[in-house]
C-alpha cells in the first residue's frame, strides 16, 4: 500500500478548507504587506529627524501609523476566526471517514492498538495534520514580507543585504536537520509519558489486583522506571528546543552585528542614519520568524509523514488522502425472510497459519435451535464471528436462502441478525438509548424486550427507571444486569436469527433458568446460534455441536451425545 | 484555609529543598539573561550616535558590532541554561513527588478506589503534579524574570531621561491594568471548548471499544451521526475560543504598536528640544518592543499560577488522606489457618457516611484445610465476605479470625500475601503476558511461570502467543473469558499462599476446561483453606462444608453431605429445584 505524500495531503486539505482556505491566504498576505508600513514610516521619521528634515513633531505620520494599527487589529481578528474554519472542515472529514473506515472493517480485527491508542491518533494526528496548510499560509506571507523588505534593504545598503542573507539561508538548512531530531525527540518524550499516564491508568483500574497479590511494591518500582525514562526524554528536548530557539534568535542578532560591520563607513558618511538601523532590526525580527517557521515546516514534512502513515495504519491502509471523498457509510441491504440459512465449509486463519476454525458445516431455519459448545480456545466465539463476517473467512461461505452472502457487514445485521457478544459492553447513555440505538422508541416492544431479558424486577428497582443513565461502559449496573440489558438490546429487533454467545455467565441459577423459560415462547419464529455449556439449553436444542481445537469433533441432539458419552452430565 | 496553606507552603519546601543549588543558580542565570538583553539595544544606540560624531574612529564602530554579537550570544546561552536548569530542577522535584504519592494512593482502601475512575487517577498523580512543576517554572522563570525585566528596563530609561522614564512606567501601569482585565475573556470558550472535546473523544473512545457491539447491532451510521453532532459541537467552541482568545496576544500586539506611536512622538519632541541623541530613540523603540510581553507574561500566568496552586492542594489534600486501614504487627506463620466469621456486621462507608449493612452478624468456622462453599444469590453479599476477608474493608462490628488473631492485627503486606483470590471479573493489564503473571515482579523465573501456565493446562495457550511470555496481551479480544479465569488462577499459583478463596472461578468455564482445572485445582488447593464462591451448584463437590448466604445473613451452615441428605435443608431444596441435573 502506498504512502499518501505529504504534500498531497497539504493539496486535499486545501481544497478541503474551500473558500475559507481561500480567505485566510489573502488575509495573512495582505495583513504581513500592512505590517510592513510601521517599519517603512518609522525610517522615515527617525531618518528625517536625523537629517533636520523634519523640524516638528511628524503629526501626520504618527496619525497613519494610528490608522495602520486599527486595521492590523481588524485583520487580527479576521485572522483568529478563518483559521480554526479551515482548519476544522479538514479535521472533520478526516475523522468521519476513518471512523467509517474502521466500522467497515471485520469487526474482531477492526482496531489496530487499543481504543485507547486509536483515538489519540483521532485527536492528536487528525488535530495536527490541518495546521500545516495553514502554516503554509503564515510562510508565504511572510516570503512576500521578507521579498519587500529585502528590496528595501538592498536600496538602502547592497552589501550589508547581500551579507545578511548568506548565513541565514545557512540557518534554514540546519534548522532542516535540528528539526528531524526534534520531531524524534518529541516522539520519545511523548512515547515515555504515554507510558506514565498508561500506566497509572492500568494501575488503578486493577487496583484491587494489585492489593489482592500484595504487588504494590513491585509496580511502584516500575512506575519509577518509566518516570526516571520521561524525565531524561523530556530534558534532552528541552534542552535541544532551547539549542534551536537560540539559533533563530541569534539569527537576529548574527544579522544584525554583520549590518554594523558592513555599515559604520556608510554611516560615518551620513548614508546610513538612525531609521535605516530601525528599519534593518525590524525586519530581521519578522525574518527570522520566517526562518523560524520555514525550519518547522520542513521539520514538520517528517512528523507529517509518520502522522499520514499512523493515520493509514489504523485505517487498514486506507490512502489517507481518500479521507476527503466521499464517506457515506454504506446503506445496509436488505435480505428476503428467511427459509434456510447454511454455514459451508467454514474456516477461520490466524496470522500465524493455525485454525481458529475448520471445516464447519451447520444448518439454521426459522425455529431452529442449534447450540455450540466445546472447551475454552475450541473456537466457539471465533465460529459466531466468522458467521457474522466479524472475522475474515478463510474459506466457505454464508448461504441465506440458497444465495450466498457477500457482504456480511452490510447483510447480516438487524432487523435480519442480531447478536449478543460474551463480554457485551454498554455506552454511557440511558438504559433506553442502549437498547434502542437511536432506532424509534416503541412502548410495548421495549417492554416485551425487558421482559424477556427477565430485567423488569430490576428496572422498576430504578429510580428511574428505563431512563436510568448507565454510566461509563455501564459501571452503575451489575454484571448480570449489563448482560441482561445485552439480552434485550438483541430482543428488541426482533430479528430472524439470534446468535448469542453464552450470554447468561454472570446470572445466578434461578434468573438464568428463568430467562431460557422465556426464551422457549420468544424463540418460537427464530433461527438460533447459541454458544453455551448449560444443559437446559442444549436440551432444548435441536442439534448440539461440540467443537474440539476449531474442528467439529461430535453433533447431534443432547440426548444422543450423552449417549455415546461424548458430553457428560 | 491557613492550615492548608501551611501544608502547601511545606510541600514546596519538602520538594524543592534538596535543589536549592539549582534554583540559586537558575535566579543567576535569569538575572545575567536580563541584564544582557537590555544592554543589546544599547550598543545600537551608541552605535547609531557614535556614527553621527565626527571625532569617531572606524575601530570604535567595528569594536561595538563585535561586543554586541558577543553579548547576543552570551544571553542565548543564559537563557537556554535557565531553562535547562529550571526544567531539571522542577522535573526532579515533581517526580519526587509523584512516587510519593503514587505510594500513598496504592495503599489506600478500596473505599477510596472505589470513587475514583482510571482517568481521575492520572489528573491526580500526573496533571496535579505537573502543576507543581508549572507553579516552579512559571513563578520562578516567567513572573519573577518578567518583574525583573520591566524593572531594570525602567530603571535604565529613568538613567538617560527621566521624562522618557515616567512615560514608560505609565505605560507599563496601563497596559498591565488592561491586559489584567481582559486575561479572563476567553476562558469560558476554552473550557467549554475542552468540555466539548473530551466528550467527543471519550465517546470515540468508548465506541471503538465497543465495535463488536455496535457491528452486531447495525449501529455504525447512527454512531457516525452522533460523531458529526459532537464533532460540530466541539467545532463551533474551536472557533469562539478562538476569536476571543485572539484578544490576549492581539491587545499585547496593538499596545506595543501604540507604544511605538509615543515613543515617536515624545521622542521626536525631546530630540527636537535637545534632550536626547537620536539614538536613544532608537534604543527606546526597541525597548518599547520588549516591555509589552512581560506584562502579557505577568497578567496570564497569575491566573495560571492560581490553576497551579488548585493542583498542588489536591495534592496535598490526597496527601493527607488516611487509609481507613490501620496495619497491624502480626506476621503470619507458615502453618494453614482456620478461618472464623464472628458476628459478622458490615455496611459499605460512603465518604463520611455509611449505607444500610450489606452484611448482618454472619458468623461460622472453618477448619484449617477445610473447604467450604459459598451460596447465595446475586447480591446477597457473598463478594463483600471476601473483600473483608481480604481486609479490603473492616468489618464494622464483629471480628474475622485467621489462625488466632482478627484481620486487623497482621500485617497488611503479610496477611495479602498469605491469602490468594481469583475474582469474578479478572483484570489484566494491557502488558506482558509475563508481567501480567507477575505483577512486574522481576525476580520470578520465566522457568516458574511456564510451570505455573503448565499446571494449570495454559500451555497450548502459550504456544500460540506470537512472542510467547512477552506477548502484549490487549485489553479485549485476545484473551477469552476462559483464559482470563485460568490466568488469574495461575497467579494464584505462582502466590502459594495457604488460604485460597476462588470467587466464581467457574463461571466462563466449559465442562470439559473445568475437569481438566478440577485436577490443577487438586494441585493448587490440596492442604490449603479454601472458600470457593459459585453460581453454579455444580463447582461446590469438592466442599467440605456449605455455607448458603441471603440478604447479607447466614442461611444455613453444615456439612455438605449433611445437609445434601437433609431433605428441607435450603442446600437440599436447591439441588432439587432445576440446578439438580448441573449437579448430577
Amino acid at each position: 500500500m502506498k504512502t499518501t505524500a505529504p504534500l498531497t495531503m497539504i493539496w486535499r486539505m486545501m481544497r478541503q478548507g474551500g473558500w475559507w482556505y481561500v480567505i485566510n491566504l489573502t488575509v495573512v498576505v495582505v495583513l504581513l504587506l500592512v505590517e510592513l508600513l510601521p517599519g517603512l514610516i518609522n525610517r522615515q521619521v527617525l531618518n528625517d529627524l536625523q537629517s533636520k528634515q523634519q523640524m516638528s513633531i511628524p503629526w501626520l505620520l504618527l496619525a497613519a501609523l494610528l490608522g495602520i494599527t486599527l486595521t492590523r487589529v481588524v485583520m487580527w481578528f479576521a485572522l483568529s476566526y478563518t483559521n480554526p474554519k479551515t482548519r476544522v472542515r479538514s479535521e472533520n472529514v478526516m475523522r468521519h471517514s476513518l471512523l467509517s473506515r474502521i466500522f467497515q472493517q471485520p469487526a474482531v480485527a477492526a482496531l489496530k492498538g487499543s481504543p485507547g491508542e486509536i483515538v489519540s491518533r483521532f485527536r492528536d494526528d487528525i488535530g495536527e495534520l490541518p495546521h500545516v496548510v495553514l502554516q503554509l499560509n503564515d510562510i508565504i506571507a511572510l516570503v512576500c514580507f521578507a521579498a519587500v523588505s529585502f528590496y528595501v534593504m538592498y536600496q538602502i545598503s547592497a552589501p550589508a543585504t547581500i551579507s545578511i542573507a548568506a548565513p541565514l539561508v545557512l540557518i534554514v538548512v540546519g534548522a532542516r536537520f535540528a528539526y528531524n531530531r526534534i520531531y524524534i525527540y518529541r516522539q520519545e518524550r511523548r512515547r515515555a509519558t504515554g507510558r506514565v499516564v498508561g500506566f497509572i491508568a492500568e494501575t488503578f483500574g486493577a487496583i484491587q489486583a494489585v492489593q489482592v497479590a500484595g504487588a504494590e511494591q513491585h509496580v511502584l518500582e516500575h512506575f519509577d522506571e518509566l518516570n526516571q525514562i520521561r524525565e531524561k526524554a523530556t530534558l534532552r528536548e528541552v534542552l535541544f528546543d532551547g539549542l534551536l530557539d537560540a539559533m533563530f534568535r541569534n539569527a537576529v542578532s548574527l544579522g544584525t552585528a554583520i549590518m554594523m560591520y558592513m555599515v559604520y563607513k556608510q554611516a560615518m558618511a551620513g548614508e546610513f542614519r538612525a531609521g535605516d538601523v530601525s528599519f534593518f532590526v525590524y525586519s530581521l525580527g519578522a525574518i527570522s520568524e520566517l526562518l523560524g517557521e520555514l525550519g518547522i515546516f520542513i521539520g514538520r514534512q517528517q512528523q507529517l509523514r509518520v502522522s499520514i502513515q499512523r493515520l493509514e495504519n489504523i485505517g487498514h491502509g486506507l490512502p489517507a488522502e481518500q479521507l476527503f471523498d466521499d464517506s457515506s457509510f454504506p446503506s445496509q441491504m436488505p435480505l428476503p425472510r428467511l427459509a434456510t440459512l447454511s454455514v459451508r465449509n467454514l474456516a477461520v486463519q490466524w496470522a500465524n497459519g493455525n485454525y481458529g476454525v475448520r471445516g464447519v458445516d451447520l444448518d439454521l431455519a426459522p425455529g431452529r435451535l442449534v447450540v455450540i459448545t466445546g472447551a475454552v480456545g475450541a473456537g466457539k466465539t471465533t465460529l459466531l464471528r466468522a458467521v457474522l463476517g466479524m472475522l475474515p473467512r478463510a474459506e466457505g461461505d454464508i448461504v441465506w436462502n440458497g444465495e450466498k452472502i457477500t457482504n456480511p457487514d452490510l447483510q447480516l445485521l438487524p432487523p435480519a441478525v442480531a447478536y449478543t457478544s460474551q463480554v457485551p459492553r454498554l455506552f454511557s447513555d440511558s438504559i433506553v438509548e442502549n437498547i434502542t440505538q437511536g432506532r424509534v422508541v416503541a412502548e410495548s416492544e421495549m417492554d416485551e424486550a425487558i421482559h424477556g431479558a427477565v430485567m423488569e424486577y430490576d428496572i422498576a428497582q430504578f429510580e428511574h427507571g428505563v431512563s436510568t443513565m448507565v454510566g461509563s461502559r455501564g459501571v452503575r449496573l451489575s454484571g448480570g444486569q449489563i448482560q441482561r440489558a445485552a439480552f434485550a438490546r438483541m430482543l428488541y429487533e426482533r430479528p430472524q436469527v439470534w446468535l448469542i454467545d453464552d450470554v447468561s455467565s454472570a446470572l445466578d441459577v434461578l434468573t438464568e433458568k428463568k430467562l431460557w423459560e422465556r426464551f422457549i415462547s420468544i424463540r418460537a419464529e427464530v433461527a438460533c446460534l447459541i454458544v453455551s455449556h448449560r444443559p437446559q439449553v442444549m436440551s432444548m436444542a435441536n442439534e448440539v455441536i461440540v467443537l474440539k481445537n476449531g474442528e467439529i469433533a461430535a453433533r447431534g441432539s443432547y440426548a444422543e451425545l450423552l449417549e455415546s458419552g461424548v458430553l457428560s452430565h | 484555609m491557613n492550615k492548608e496553606f501551611k501544608r502547601y507552603r511545606e510541600l514546596l519546601q519538602r520538594y524543592f529543598w534538596p535543589q536549592r543549588m539549582q534554583v540559586s543558580l537558575l535566579i543567576g542565570l535569569i538575572l545575567l539573561d536580563n541584564a544582557l538583553q537590555l544592554f543589546g539595544p544599547n550598543l545600537l544606540s551608541r552605535f547609531v550616535d557614535l556614527a553621527v560624531d565626527t571625532t569617531t574612529t572606524s575601530t570604535q564602530l567595528q569594536t561595538i558590532a563585535g561586543v554586541y554579537l558577543i553579548t547576543m550570544i552570551f544571553r542565548q546561552g543564559a537563557s537556554m541554561a535557565a531553562t535547562y536548569v529550571g526544567e531539571t530542577a522542577g522535573w526532579r522535584a515533581a517526580n519526587r513527588l509523584r512516587a510519593d504519592l503514587a505510594r500513598h494512593t496504592i495503599a489506600l482502601d478500596m473505599s477510596y478506589h472505589k470513587q475514583q475512575t482510571p482517568g481521575i487517577m492520572i489528573e491526580r498523580i500526573d496533571g496535579d503534579v505537573a502543576s507543581l512543576n508549572r507553579f516552579f517554572s512559571q513563578m520562578v522563570l516567567q513572573i519573577g524574570g518578567s518583574i525583573i525585566l520591566l524593572l531594570s528596563t525602567v530603571g535604565v530609561m529613568f538613567y538617560y531621561n527621566w521624562k522618557l522614564g515616567v512615560m514608560m512606567l505609565m505605560f507599563i501601569m496601563l497596559s498591565a491594568l488592561i491586559l489584567t482585565t481582559l486575561r479572563n475573556v476567553a476562558v469560558p470558550y476554552w473550557e467549554a471548548g475542552r468540555e466539548a472535546a473530551a466528550q467527543l473523544f471519550s465517546f470515540l473512545e468508548e465506541r471503538l471499544a465497543g465495535i463488536e457491539d455496535i457491528r452486531g447491532l447495525g449501529s455504525s451510521a447512527h454512531v457516525l451521526k452522533r460523531l458529526d453532532v459532537l464533532m460540530a459541537t466541539k467545532n463551533r467552541y474551536d472557533i469562539l475560543g478562538h476569536v476571543y482568545g485572539g484578544v490576549t496576544w492581539i491587545v499585547p500586539l496593538a499596545l506595543a504598536a501604540i507604544l511605538t506611536i509615543l515613543i515617536l512622538g515624545f521622542g521626536s519632541w525631546l530630540y527636537l528640544a535637545g534632550q536626547i541623541s537620536i539614538g536613544l530613540i532608537v534604543m527606546t523603540l526597541l525597548y518599547g518592543e520588549m516591555v509589552v510581553w512581560p506584562i502579557r507574561a505577568i497578567a496570564q500566568e497569575i491566573d495560571k499560577l492560581q490553576q497551579a496552586s488548585a493542583g498542588i492542594l489536591r495534592v496535598v489534600d490526597l496527601m493527607s488522606k488516611k487509609s481507613r486501614l490501620v496495619d497491624g504487627t502480626e506476621a503470619l506463620s507458615a502453618v494453614v489457618p482456620a478461618v472464623t466469621f464472628d458476628h459478622v456486621t458490615f455496611a459499605y462507608p460512603d465518604g463520611e457516611s455509611v449505607e444500610a449493612p450489606v452484611l448482618t452478624d454472619v458468623s461460622f468456622h472453618i477448619p484449617a484445610g477445610a473447604v467450604v462453599g459459598l451460596l447465595g444469590r446475586t447480591g446477597s453479599g457473598k463478594s463483600t465476605l471476601i473483600r473483608l476477608l481480604f481486609r479490603l474493608y473492616d468489618v464494622t462490628s464483629g471480628a474475622i479470625k485467621i489462625g488466632d488473631h482478627a484481620l486487623p492485627e497482621y500485617q497488611l503486606a503479610a496477611l495479602r500475601s498469605r491469602v490468594g483470590l481469583v475474582t469474578q471479573d479478572v483484570q489484566l493489564f494491557y502488558a506482558t503476558v509475563r508481567d501480567n503473571l507477575t505483577f512486574f515482579n522481576r525476580a520470578i523465573s520465566d522457568d516458574k511461570l511456564i510451570d505455573a501456565l503448565r499446571t494449570l493446562g495454559l500451555e497450548r495457550w502459550l504456544s500460540q502467543q506470537p512472542q510467547g511470555l512477552d506477548t502484549v496481551l490487549a485489553a479485549n479480544g485476545a484473551v477469552s473469558a476462559g483464559e482470563a479465569q485460568l490466568i488469574a488462577l495461575a497467579r494464584v499459583y505462582l502466590k502459594q499462599p495457604q488460604v485460597i478463596i476462588l470467587d466464581e472461578a467457574s463461571a466462563r468455564i466449559d465442562p470439559e476446561t473445568e475437569k481438566m482445572l478440577e485436577v490443577a485445582l487438586d494441585t493448587v488447593l490440596a492442604g490449603k483453606t479454601t472458600i470457593i464462591i459459585a453460581h453454579r451448584l455444580q463447582t461446590v463437590r469438592r466442599c467440605d462444608y456449605i455455607a448458603i448466604l441471603a440478604d447479607g445473613q447466614l442461611q444455613e451452615f453444615g456439612g455438605e453431605a449433611d445437609l445434601r441428605n437433609t431433605f428441607e435443608s435450603r442446600y437440599a431444596t436447591l439441588l432439587r429445584s432445576g440446578a439438580v441435573e448441573e449437579l448430577a
